[in-house]
């Protein structure tokens, strides 16, 4: 089975996605999506590896007003495995994580992970992440995204994402530059 | 009893979210904090990740404070560069110092010899308390000071300060 690329699910992503904040792990999601879809309310990771999901956790505590997407990837995600224990532990409604599993470190060269084929969303729920789901094409990842915005709760959904099509694009958004626009966006959104 | 005067200063002086990793020196205060049921807590299960929890309430602008030992300052390096540095977010670290010349067990002293060096290394600017101190000012100050970096900022509590 070949699966969509992280391109054609971060396509139906930007159609669905409206007022959410949206934090992209450095790397791949960071560049695809910020080509994809740039925004105020985006914050880009270009550094701390792994730790995209826990600064989604602080603005979706800092902010339960507001609904917080936060894409990681499974080469991240298991480098601080302990932050979906952390999350799970905060029962926090206005996070949705989506963790894109492709089995290997893309964005350094397409090396594997260690395990190939782990069953992330039964690691969610066995974190204690009710609402967690495999999507393995786009149609079924354009029903689940919008359902699990429309809900309350943490939510997980694991996308099984295929090789790149194209060559990847380059990102140059300075860090300061990256906090400032993200903070006016955050500010424009509270005052929305 | 300076542990209910630093629960008592961090809710006065506005944090929200208090994330923490428990230490048997930090659990009084812990307690306190917790019981006090005004503050978000966050049980982390590995003290980098709350450096990058703290750096998400920062940019929302929500005042919050990470509870660690030393031990975890010494394991959270690359969050306290890569983030909170290089983003400029403030973040301020209550630290247990352990293993320091008042601390003097030899499980301990492998972190207390190299702690204020780490800190020095990384550029973070940090206080060594002691239990005369003010804490209502000294907590005021250490959040006005993170924020005036911006950068992570780091308490080094010692034993009787968290009695």
């Amino acid at each position: 089975m070949i699966f969509p690329s992280r391109l054609d699910y971060l396509e139906v992503m930007a159609e669905v996605i409206e007022y959410e904040i949206v934090v992209t792990a450095f790397g791949d999601a960071t560049r695809d999506w910020a080509r994809k879809r740039p925004r105020p309310l985006n914050f880009y990771m270009v550094g701390a590896m792994g730790h995209a999901i826990s600064v989604a956790t602080g603005l979706a505590l800092a902010l339960p007003n507001e609904t917080v997407v936060v894409c990681e990837g499974d080469g991240g995600l298991l480098l601080n495995l302990g932050s979906l224990v952390t999350l799970a532990g905060l029962q926090i409604p206005n996070l949705k994580l989506l963790l894109f599993n492709n089995d290997e470190y893309e964005s350094s060269g397409r090396q594997p992970l260690p395990v190939l084929m782990l069953d992330y969303e039964g690691i969610a729920r066995s974190a204690g992440i009710q609402n967690a789901v495999t999507v393995t094409d786009v149609s079924a990842f354009r029903e689940v995204l919008s359902e699990h915005l429309a809900i309350s709760g943490t939510s997980f959904i694991c996308l099984r994402v295929g090789p790149r099509p194209v060559p990847r694009d380059t990102f140059d958004l300075h860090p300061l530059q990256i906090r400032s626009e993200f903070m006016k966006g955050i500010s424009a959104a509270r005052d929305r | 009893m300076s542990a209910e005067q630093i629960a008592r200063a961090l809710k006065k002086h506005g944090v929200e979210i208090v994330a923490y990793l428990p230490e048997s020196w930090l659990s009084r205060l812990l307690t306190l904090i917790e019981s006090d049921g005004s503050f978000k807590m966050v049980r982390l299960t590995r003290e980098e990740e709350g450096i990058a929890i703290c750096c998400g309430a920062a940019l929302a602008q929500i005042r919050s404070a990470l509870i660690i030992q030393n031990s975890g300052l010494l394991s959270a390096g690359n969050t306290m560069m890569t983030l909170a540095q290089a983003y400029a977010l403030p973040v301020l670290m209550l630290i247990s110092y352990r293993g320091d010349a008042r601390d003097p067990s030899f499980y301990q002293v492998p972190k207390g010899r190299v702690t204020e060096r780490v800190l020095n290394a990384y550029g973070i600017p940090y206080v060594v308390t002691n239990p005369l101190m003010n804490w209502d000012i000294e907590i005021g100050n250490a959040l006005a000071y993170a924020e005036a970096l911006p950068g992570p900022y780091a308490l080094l509590l010692g034993k009787e300060e968290l009695a």
